[in-house]
């Protein structure tokens, strides 16, 4: 016999009151505000691929409300903007700095953490993992700072290092988290080993880390012809590390992330940039939230990071030519190509290779700055609107040619045709992003 | 009925809560400024700020009074039969995220596990594409190897079978000399009758068993940096036996009964030949993903005889059809633009001589039209003659950075004699196109479709499409 129970004055089931009562804490308890620091998660590369590649492209395409703004001309602004168009702060994503404030050339180069790398001459390897075309070291200096020691694949020297400095330089600039990373040089015997270290080998298996693996690993990466081995030295972030995040929703478990992140300005606006220095691997998996305490109060930062694919590189080669003129999977090229049976050129046959070893495949020419496309469709910039692009044009213009100047030259490149061709690209790409998103030259747009 | 209807209710309650929880806070969509410090343009402020001020926040952000959701009401209630509709694909696609983002750490294992160069390995085993039929879509293969004669020679023994009972197994003494051994064993190959002038619907299906021992020699030269042999030139001898019998394929009557007179000499007798030939390839085309320019040329005859004396090498069975058959295969293309747009043109031609027991010509031995054989658009072994002319034209464009597309058009015919009986109103056309991922440097695969005044088949492959 089944039992009722009176609820708002009508007789239900006893089964379904405890359904309801179920589906409510279910609610309740994912809506509960974290006291402590989310769980770390992880997130599958392959995954991104495939959602940003072949399902959201497939869900978009059937959304009527978003054929319906399209068509309307009414895509959903940035939500956390206020009247004059500017982000909303504080932002635990992003800081003003270049356009907002005076930001000198120094205080650039001394970026996000204000130092010159490791300390002292002897360093200490503490882990290191064999992964990978290159090697990589967790290190100790002589001030007990921890730092990530990365390397060019030794068919490239300078390709994947030179990009992740100078893009972490103009990110930071322009108002991102991002780690402290300095190109440093080493001889391999100034390497000390900790008896306690580590190797995470290919197969996953961890084994105690010897001199010798040391030597061995080392004889995978580029040497300078001084005998001394460059590589990026990527300061530990600070805080506890908690994951990616994705370029869309919400983290359920930070309760200070309340602004869905494809409703963010600054992710939205993120596009002129990410054209600019042709990051076309911006990516979730390629960001990291911390869990950081300050003065008694923990929050989380997000931050972005691994910048070794970008301008001309790919990490390990230089970059393919169709990068940056459309997706990997590109649904429109692809229509555009059947139907005229490959005969229309594409938009990046014709580009020319510089020929620099260190700068692989970038160029100003073929840039275009209105159609510029990431390898996979970002959530964030898929909802971009012509306000959210022209905030980041306005940051853009107030870039000095020294600032960029600048951070190329922090590459420390050994050509100096490297510098001097990066320069001139960054420069033609930033002139011609501004001109086309605020109608004039940059000198102007940023008064 | 009961759970159905109580899942319906969660479903339910679950959308309920999903359109309600955007109400809640759909008036913070407007954003008024609460306790909030907005980012001023220099512009705005000429003096601009001081410099201490570039690090990272460490004050609480600035937030909506509650969470913003991702879509208004009106969206979500527009999306609600779309969300209830596709929420199996969403389970799905939960499942695949989390599945893909538990394995992908170890991911390296399957690339480890991957096969690389498998020449050297003692012991192998894999699953495979096909290489017996285009209607067998994968097989599993075997191979043991060993050294002999104090590692100057391996010993490779492997059987390979499929998933329609094809067989294969061989032995071979690779070297200078190579000895090889095959048996191969079809069960369903297809037999339509002799000529063009046959009939779909007339569709036998008949086996094949073939015993053959070789010793061949082979020699390369123009190799290129990557070691492939531009060049080269092989000859062979030794015994073949071969029996035709019943065919296998379910709903398809077996070849005595459609063709008698066809196989009346051969059903369940065992033929012995005595076979040496000789084949000269020359293949100077270059250009990767596809090759885009260059020629090649094959050329073949190989002799079928009657099987006397060491030549039988201890084989037995009846005297067979003898008979000569050469193939003249001629291929070129060209490519124009940067990521390679690529026309080629394909000619064949077969000729079979016979010079005695014309009643014991074996079907297999009869060269064919359909499937991979040419003329895709009909099914394998649509036509079957002692001649063969075909010729197909290719065209070949991108459609992606890893994506191609290729189309054909094919024309063809089998023929009792190819320089008298040659009628161009007699050709079979075929038509067709594939879409075939590839890497920077290859191509990986195919998927696409052929279509005949017949049939139109699907088509696929793994690996390189290219011969």
């Amino acid at each position: 016999m089944r039992r009722l129970v009176r609820l708002g004055g009508r007789l239900v089931t006893v089964a379904r009151v405890a359904w309801i009562g179920a589906l409510f804490c279910i609610v309740a308890a994912t809506a509960r505000p974290a006291t402590e620091a989310p769980k770390e998660r992880e997130y599958s590369l392959l995954w991104d691929t495939v959602d940003n590649s072949f399902v959201r492209p497939v869900t978009r395409f059937f959304d009527e409300p978003l054929i319906g703004r399209k068509l309307t001309g009414h895509k959903r602004e940035a939500a956390n903007v206020d009247e004059r168009d500017q982000v909303r702060l504080p932002s635990t994503w992003w800081q003003p700095r270049i356009g907002y404030k005076r930001v000198t050339v120094q205080q650039m180069l001394k970026g996000p953490g204000g130092t010159d790398g490791p300390a002292g001459r002897r360093w200490t390897v503490t882990s290191a993992k064999s992964a990978g075309v290159t090697p990589g070291f967790q290190i100790k200096d002589a001030r007990g700072d921890r730092f990530l020691l990365k390397f060019d694949s030794p068919d490239h020297p300078e390709l994947s290092s030179s990009s992740e400095v100078i893009g972490t330089l103009l990110f930071w600039a322009a108002g991102y988290n991002t780690p402290e990373n300095t190109i440093v040089h080493f001889h391999p015997e100034s390497l000390d080993v900790d008896p306690e270290a580590t190797i995470k080998e290919r197969l996953g298996q961890a084994r105690s880390f010897t001199r010798e693996r040391l030597a061995q690993l080392l004889s995978r990466v580029a040497r300078r012809p001084d005998g001394t081995v460059r590589c990026v030295a990527s300061r530990f972030l600070e805080g506890k590390p908690i994951g990616p995040f994705k370029y869309y929703g919400r983290r359920g478990d930070d309760p200070e992330d309340l602004v869905p992140h494809e409703l963010r300005r600054e992710l939205r606006g993120m596009w002129v940039f990410a054209a600019w220095t042709n990051h076309v691997d911006v990516r979730g998996p390629n960001s990291l939230d911390t869990w950081v305490t300050h003065g008694g109060r923990s929050f989380v930062r997000h931050h972005l990071i691994d910048f070794g694919s970008i301008l001309g590189s790919s990490a390990t080669a230089p970059r393919s030519l169709p990068a940056g003129t459309e997706y990997s999977v590109d649904n429109g090229v692809f229509l555009r190509q059947a139907l005229t049976l490959g005969l229309v050129p594409f938009r990046w046959e014709g580009s020319v290779d510089p020929e620099i070893p260190s700068v692989g495949q970038i160029e100003a020419a073929k840039f275009d700055p209105r159609g510029w496309r990431p390898s996979d469709p970002n959530p964030a910039f898929d909802e971009r609107t012509d306000r959210d692009v022209r905030w980041g044009a306005r940051i853009l213009a107030a870039f000095t040619d020294e600032h960029i100047r600048a951070a190329v030259g922090a590459a420390k490149h050994s050509d100096p045709r490297a510098t001097e061709y990066i320069s001139r690209v960054l420069i033609a790409r930033r002139d011609a992003l501004v001109k086309e998103w605020l109608g004039s030259a940059p000198a102007e747009s940023a008064k | 009925m009961r759970p159905a209807r109580r899942v319906s209710e969660v479903i339910f309650l679950l959308q309920v809560h999903w359109i309600l929880a955007g109400t809640a806070s759909a008036a913070t969509d407007s954003l008024s400024a609460q306790n909030t410090i907005s980012a001023a343009p220099l512009a705005a402020t000429p003096a601009g700020r001081a410099a201490s001020d570039l690090a990272a926040t460490t004050a609480p952000p600035w937030n909506p009074p509650s969470a913003l959701p991702r879509r208004r009401m009106w969206e979500r209630i527009v999306l609600l039969p779309q969300r209830i509709a596709t929420l199996p694909l969403s389970a799905v696609g939960w499942a695949a995220e989390h599945a893909l983002t538990a394995v992908e750490p170890y991911a390296y294992t399957i690339h480890r596990a991957a096969p690389g160069d498998t020449s050297q390995t003692r012991f192998r085993m894999a699953i495979s594409p096909s290489r017996f039929d285009e209607r067998t879509p994968f097989c599993g293969q075997i191979e043991a190897r060993s050294t002999l004669l104090k590692g100057r020679a391996d010993l490779v023994v492997a059987h390979t079978a499929s998933t329609r009972h094809y067989h294969d197994t061989a032995v071979q003494l690779p070297g200078l000399l190579t000895f090889d051994y095959h048996y191969r064993w079809r069960p369903r190959d297809l037999f339509y009758g002799v000529g063009m002038r046959t009939f779909e619907d007339d569709v036998t299906t008949f086996g094949t068993g073939v015993h053959q021992g070789r010793a061949i020699l082979a020699y390369a030269w123009n190799r290129e940096s990557g070691g492939r042999p531009r060049s080269n030139l092989v000859g062979w001898i030794g015994p073949r036996t071969l029996v035709t019998r019943r065919g296998h394929e379910p709903g398809d009557p077996s070849i005595e009964l459609g063709f008698p007179d066809v196989v009346s000499e051969t059903l369940d007798r065992r033929l012995l030949h005595a076979t040496y030939g000789v084949r000269m390839v020359r293949d100077w085309r270059v250009g990767t993903p596809h090759w885009g320019t260059g020629w090649r040329a094959v050329m073949e005859t190989e002799r079928f005889d009657v099987a006397k004396g060491v030549l039988a090498a201890g084989f037995s069975g009846a005297r067979g059809a003898q008979f000569t058959r050469s193939t003249i295969l001629l291929e070129t293309g060209i490519s124009f633009m940067h990521d390679p747009r690529s026309i080629r043109l394909l000619g064949r031609f077969v000729d079979t001589g016979l010079s005695g027991g014309r009643d014991r010509m074996a079907v297999i031995d009869l060269p064919s039209l359909g499937g991979d054989a040419g003329l895709g658009g009909f099914r394998p072994g649509r036509f079957h003659d002692l001649d063969l002319i075909h010729a197909r034209f290719t065209y070949v464009f991108p459609l992606l950075q890893k994506v191609e597309a290729e189309m054909h058009v094919e024309s063809g015919a089998v023929l009792g004699d190819l320089w008298h009986d040659f009628q161009i109103d007699r050709m079979e056309q075929s038509w067709g196109f594939s879409v075939r991922p590839r890497s920077r440097y290859q191509l990986l695969g195919s998927l696409g479709f052929d279509f005949s005044r017949e049939s139109t088949r699907l088509r696929w492959m793994i690996g390189n499409p290219d011969p």
